[in-house]
């Protein structure tokens, strides 16, 4: 009867929008993916789409997705020769699995956490190692920020304690809440947001409960720096500039209940006594606390928030945006479909790998940035086309170094020891006319040139006149584009054929094959620079470095 | 009277004279009688020791710059920072016996007699040497040759020379009579201004012969760190008067970070110095010149000039007192509370203090 | 350029009184001379010869009877008629690591945000002058670049471009080797390959990249206002061959061009030590281009729409200390203003006899900052910045414009 009900109702519609009319999925097996697809379709109603990007887009977008980097010319060529039905989710996998995947998510999360501050007494070298190695493995992301919250020094988390930053615990406050539960409450410090109703002083002082008895010690034996907490006997007290009424809280997650603070016995307010500089360990440790229920399954800001960031980190902007501007008023782009991410992040544990999995299997991530025929102007929260993404500082660094060929050669730079400190601020104003001695401080350049400033969210790539200036003349560019035995100015100039030489030049630096036109234009470029022909192809090079396509992630 | 063993490890303060603005410059007169002083006040103050008697003599338009007596007769000689000069007969008159309107194109800021006291001799910001008549003010001669501001000058004990120390740290030797420039110094460690300086800082300050002529130590402060704060080391540069080389370099214990702006030879050729300190309390530094550090120091507070009383035991510091409203901002200060701050003359007995004699 | 423009002014009456005032909005420009650490009052602005806190120096007669400066402004005080000073400055923070930001913000009342910079600021409000300069340039001794922090909450690009030591960054200029056809080559390429991923995508994102390279271009075509090989060595003796001078030089340059806001920075005014030797040496260097750019500006018809304001954190204490210096004292000191709907000749300000205090309440940094907005015809009560949802105050609410020195 039901089974003839479902024929009569639905016809021939297709299973996504069957789903839909039912309101829950079809199939058990059906994997996130088509579920995600299933809900950008719905909410764009009857509207063409994008296409599915083309082969080398794909492999462009996920190669600096996973690993950071543009693929190689090889890399192209290969994948665009491969004609396995299944090559896409191989390349996912194979990615995931890679060498570079945790180096490159460790940048990518380090920034969004830390912003490029670095801050507290963990040097950054730890801090790295400790993502790194949990990236390697099977990285679960409650427990890397339970970690962060709860790092005492008791262990190995020490590392994870650089989130926290130094003793100021109203900057941890702001930052776990805007990092973590998407709520940028700074406004909420001295009264109630002003224009976000159900953002309140107390969702503020109620965080801010949990973590006003962190305070630094040291390890005597260690000598190394530890957060660890004092006794939190009583209520936090706080009152708004507006009325200036008292008011006062104990720790509360913005959506939980107060936490009662536990009274003890004189003399029994301590679980262990204090030892070698750092002081007695109370019983009650709000901080841990803390860490323990923000990063609950039960804490759907915690769960939604993950997932708008890392949707976010794929991409290019979150299901709700500004990213930390979740709330009522802010509706998101596709309400179920960041609901259905959060539950189903963690019914899978909050498995990282297994998310950003899903989210690249999808249609919706896999879709074209060109827009679908005959459409002028898409919406880019509706997600029937892809959004280009700027490329990171490092991302673009290094596809800049494998696209020219000189990675081998900067990576190889060895720093003397006895050198003077390479004169940084000298490179830009002209002073310092050395190129820099190292990867690092490459990389270093690139960071002050295409980054935010230390402290503010990497959340989009705005393009600054600096930033032109510096990729049409900065002398690192210049530089590279010379050629140097193995390079790819150096090989192109080695080759004969202008079609050969297009098709070299367009693998490497737009990882992809020139279109018949682009071929034309290289070849007629190179007949009217014939007498410097060497110094033209560096030209072309230039001008696909400089050109949107190579800046975008697309 | 028998004079005393001169011991400054045993050096007391032995007289106070309090003064209620702050004085840069304090001399006592050739019979030890008076003391003249100037500072801010524009006024210049004597003080009879014997009848602790004060007057001020008025005429300066402002900071009085600069003291010294006729070896002589009794007059005195000031300066301002307007480039005018008076002299005073300090004993009988409130009126001065002459006045010199331009001395200087700005300040005058050193001024001495020379051994005979026929010569008055004034320098300061037109880095030009001026040579007066002390009888009536009329300009003896000009000596040219210093490139900046010239902040000290002294007379060689044979009468014979004159030395004169500018802000680029160039100390130029002068013959005194037919007055040409014999030879230059250089004292350059007493100037600093580095690449992101707005100003020269620091020059030679102090200027000091020891009895016997043999050395001159030149005074003042090395490797200042800024053109704001003006912090440096406190530093004597001593030079071998017969070679014009630099025979050693001293320093001070304490924390002191403002120039040498007085130094004397006693006569057992220890040599001392004073120097400033921002807010707190700076010191009297002895050496034996052949030590780099001083053999012995006495706090005290920020001290602008020295005078060695004719018995030569006794030395004369006019001394930085805070009005107690110092540092930044007037929270909690308002016009009644807010004074200026002050000084002290403190005269240093150099030897033991004999039994049961108080301080001050 | 906005100076032959400037010509247009006199014939406001023939244009559409809209299009006019357009014109004038668009040519309001602003010259901040910032003497960083404090210069101090006793010793420029206001000498009180008779004060028991004066300094050494003379106080001389001014173009206005009756006023004096210190005789360390000497060519200023030849043109006082021609700027307003406020000798009653009353500013709240005696540091120089909270003060400088706060007097550079305007201390609006804590939002809990950080404001921009003055310069940033009047770049978001008022935007270019010219729409091919950056708005806010800033010259400094030491270090240049894109210093985006001066933009505060505000978008990065409001930041300033910081000409260190009066150079423009060195990427405004082409690498060695590549000449002006070759760039213009290379360029068309570049354009070429942008054309073609234009064509099929959403055109916004690929245009504000475009455009920053046209900007980039431009900036570089026009790279010559930066330049300070080719001012006249007349002009440059008249300003002063010291930094201050010749940033100030080439601050009146930038302004000619069209630049709408020019911060021009002075270093090591905060003489704890040795003030008044220390003084005698700096303020003439404040005194000489401050009064030249003040006769040019006159003299080209700008002033009348360029404001000029030199100022520090605070002033400096009265109380002389042991190393003859003077401490920070914002409790009374003074700044000077000029042009831009400033009067000419206002010398404000009742302070007690020894000008260590302000007889009544002083003006603080809010008051500044509403007078200098409202004479750049910004409505500084009733503008707001929007940042995250919030509607914020461009000055601080409690403060209003200071009319004794407003046209």
């Amino acid at each position: 009867m039901l089974k003839n009900l479902f024929d009569i109702l639905l016809g021939n519609m297709p299973w996504f929008a069957m789903s839909l009319v039912l309101g829950f999925p079809l199939s058990g097996e059906q994997g996130l993916h088509n579920r995600i697809d299933d809900l950008v379709w719905a909410k764009a109603g009857d509207v063409p789409f994008a296409e599915t990007a083309d082969d080398a887009g794909f492999l462009r977008r996920v190669t600096l997705d996973l690993s950071g980097n543009i693929p190689t010319a090889g890399e192209v060529s290969e994948f665009l020769a491969d004609k396995s039905k299944g090559k896409r989710k191989e390349l996912i996998d194979r990615l995931i699995a890679g060498d570079q995947f945790a180096a490159h998510w460790t940048e990518r999360f380090s920034v969004m956490l830390l912003e490029r501050l670095d801050q507290g007494k963990v040097p950054k070298g730890e801090w790295v190692k400790f993502l790194k190695q949990t990236l390697r493995k099977k990285p679960l992301w409650d427990v890397m920020i339970r970690q962060m919250i709860e790092a005492n020094g008791q262990g190995v988390d020490r590392p994870a304690m650089k989130f926290l930053g130094t003793v100021d615990h109203h900057a941890m406050t702001e930052n776990i809440a805007r990092l973590l539960l998407g709520m940028d409450l700074t406004c909420a410090k001295c009264h109630d947001h002003p224009s976000v109703n159900e953002w309140k002083q107390a969702h503020y002082w109620g965080l801010f409960a949990y973590l006003n008895q962190t305070k630094q010690a040291t390890h005597k034996k260690e000598e190394k720096v530890y957060l660890v907490e004092g006794l939190a006997g009583k209520k936090v007290e706080f009152e708004s500039v507006f009325d200036l009424e008292k008011m006062s809280t104990g720790p509360r997650l913005p959506n939980g209940a107060e936490v009662e603070i536990p009274q003890f016995e004189k003399g029994e307010e301590y679980e262990k006594p204090a030892e070698d500089g750092l002081p007695a360990v109370p019983k009650f440790r709000p901080r841990e606390r803390l860490a323990k229920d923000l990063t609950a399954k039960e804490n759907e800001l915690f769960s939604r928030n993950s997932v708008n960031r890392i949707w976010f980190l794929l991409m290019g902007r979150g299901l709700s945006h500004p990213l930390d501007q979740m709330h009522g008023k802010n509706s998101p782009s596709h309400p179920k479909l960041l609901e259905l991410l959060a539950g189903e992040f963690v019914s899978h544990g909050f498995d990282l790998k297994w998310l950003l999995r899903e989210i690249m299997l999808s249609e919706t991530y896999q879709r074209s940035s060109r827009l679908p025929e005959g459409v002028t102007k898409v919406e880019p929260a509706s997600y029937r086309v892809t959004s280009p993404k700027g490329l990171t500082p490092e991302q673009l660094l290094r596809a800049v170094l494998r696209a020219t060929g000189n990675t081998k050669h900067a990576k190889a730079l060895k720093v003397d020891p006895e050198a003077e400190k390479f004169d940084r601020k000298g490179y830009f104003t002209g002073s310092n006319v050395e190129l820099p001695p190292s990867l690092a401080e490459m990389e270093a350049i690139f960071i002050q040139t295409f980054g935010r400033p230390p402290g503010e969210a990497e959340v989009d790539f705005s393009p600054g006149v600096n930033k032109s200036l510096f990729l049409m003349n900065d002398r690192l560019i210049e530089h590279w584009l010379k050629p140097r035995a193995g390079n790819l100015i150096d090989r192109l100039s080695k080759m004969d054929a202008p079609d050969a030489m297009a098709k070299e030049m367009y693998l490497a630096v737009l990882s992809r094959l020139p279109e018949k036109e682009e071929a034309i234009w290289i070849a007629d470029y190179l007949a009217r620079n014939e007498p410097r022909r060497t110094a033209a192809l560096g030209d072309l090079a230039w001008a696909l470095l400089n050109s949107a396509e190579f800046m975008f992630n697309h | 009277m028998s004079v005393p063993p001169l011991d400054v490890t045993k050096a007391w303060p032995s007289l106070e004279l309090e003064h209620g603005r702050q004085l840069f410059r304090a001399q006592f007169s050739p019979d030890g009688h008076w003391v003249a002083a100037g500072g801010q006040d524009k006024l210049v103050h004597v003080w009879e020791l014997e009848k602790n008697e004060k007057k001020s003599l008025d005429g300066h338009k402002t900071w009085v710059s600069s003291l010294v007596f006729h070896p002589k007769e009794k007059k005195l000689f000031s300066a301002d920072y307007q480039g005018v000069i008076r002299c005073w007969n300090y004993e009988k008159s409130d009126k001065p016996v002459w006045t010199i309107d331009e001395a200087d194109g700005d300040n005058v800021r050193a001024l001495v007699v020379t051994a005979d006291g026929k010569y008055l001799i004034s320098a300061g910001d037109d880095a030009v040497i001026k040579v007066w008549q002390t009888r009536n003010g009329k300009l003896a001669t000009k000596l040219e040759g210093h490139q900046e501001c010239i902040f000290s000058l002294a007379v060689s004990p044979d009468g014979k020379h004159l030395v004169s120390g500018d802000l680029y740290g160039s100390v130029r030797q002068w013959s005194i009579g037919d007055w040409k420039q014999i030879r230059e110094l250089d004292a350059k460690l007493l100037h600093t201004r580095k690449e992101n300086f707005i100003a020269d800082v620091g020059g030679v300050r102090s200027l000091a012969f020891s009895g016997d002529g043999k050395l001159l130590a030149v005074g003042g402060m090395k490797e200042a760190k800024s053109n704001a704060f003006c912090p440096g080391k406190p530093t004597v540069l001593i030079f071998d008067w017969a070679t014009g080389k630099v025979k050693n370099e001293l320093k001070i214990k304490g924390k002191s970070d403002g120039p040498f702006n007085a130094l004397r030879f006693l006569e057992d050729n220890t040599l001392v110095g004073h120097t400033e300190i921002l807010h707190t309390a700076s010191e009297l530094t002895f050496w034996k010149i052949d030590q780099p550090e001083p053999m012995h120091s006495i706090k005290n507070g920020s001290g602008y000039d020295l005078s060695l009383h004719p018995d030569k035991r006794q030395l004369l510091v006019p001394t930085y007192v805070p009005g107690g409203s110092s540092g930044n901002g007037g929270r909690g200060k308002t016009p009644e509370n807010y004074l200026s701050n002050t000084s002290v003359l403190r005269i240093f007995s150099l030897f033991a203090k004999p039994e049961g004699k108080k301080e001050g | 350029m906005l100076g032959n423009l400037g010509g247009l002014v006199g014939f406001g009456s023939l244009l559409h009184p809209s299009i006019a005032k357009q014109i004038e909005e668009k040519q309001k420009q602003v010259c901040l001379i910032w003497l960083d650490g404090g210069i101090s009052q006793y010793e420029s602005w206001h000498p009180l010869p008779e004060s028991k806190f004066a300094g050494p120096f003379r106080s001389i007669k001014t173009s206005i009877p009756g006023i004096h400066f210190s005789e360390l402004l000497p060519n200023t005080a030849k043109i006082a008629h021609k700027i307003s000073v406020i000798r009653t400055m009353a500013t709240k923070d005696p540091n120089h690591s909270t003060g400088v930001p706060r007097m550079q913000r305007g201390d609006p009342l804590d939002r809990g945000v950080d404001y921009p910079y003055l310069g940033s600021a009047v770049a978001k409000l008022l935007g270019p002058a010219e729409p091919e300069l950056p708005p806010y340039v800033w010259i400094k001794p030491g270090n240049g670049g894109f210093i985006h922090r001066e933009a505060g909450f505000l978008d990065a690009r409001y930041g300033a471009l910081a000409l260190g030591d009066g150079r423009p960054p060195v990427h405004i200029h082409r690498p060695d080797g590549v000449t002006a056809e070759l760039d213009a080559a290379r360029n068309a390429l570049r354009q070429k390959a942008n054309e073609r991923f234009r064509a099929y995508r959403n055109t916004s994102d690929v245009d504000a990249y475009e455009t920053s390279y046209d900007m980039a271009r431009k900036l570089m075509a026009r790279k010559e206002i930066f330049d300070d090989e080719k001012l006249d060595p007349k002009d440059r003796e008249r300003y002063g061959l010291h930094p201050l001078g010749r940033h100030v030089l080439q601050a009146r340059q930038l302004l000619e061009a069209g630049v709408r806001f020019v911060k021009v920075n002075s270093y090591h005014w905060d003489t704890h030590g040795d003030n008044f030797n220390m003084s005698q040496r700096l303020v003439p260097q404040a005194d000489q281009p401050f009064a030249a750019l003040i006769n040019d500006l006159d003299d080209r018809g700008m002033l009348d729409n360029t404001l000029v304001v030199m100022m520090s954190e605070f002033g400096r204490t009265p109380l002389i200390n042991s190393r003859l210096g003077r401490d920070h004292w914002p409790d009374c000191w003074s700044i000077a203003l000029a042009g831009c709907g400033i009067k000419r000749g206002a010398i404000i300000g009742d302070t007690t006899k020894d000008g260590a205090f302000v007889n009544g309440e002083g003006y603080d940094v809010g008051h500044l900052f509403h007078t200098i907005f409202s004479v750049l015809g910004i409505q500084s009560h009733r503008q707001k910045y929007r940042h995250k949802g919030q509607k914020l105050s461009i000055a601080n609410d409690d403060c209003e414009p200071i009319k004794e020195v407003m046209l």
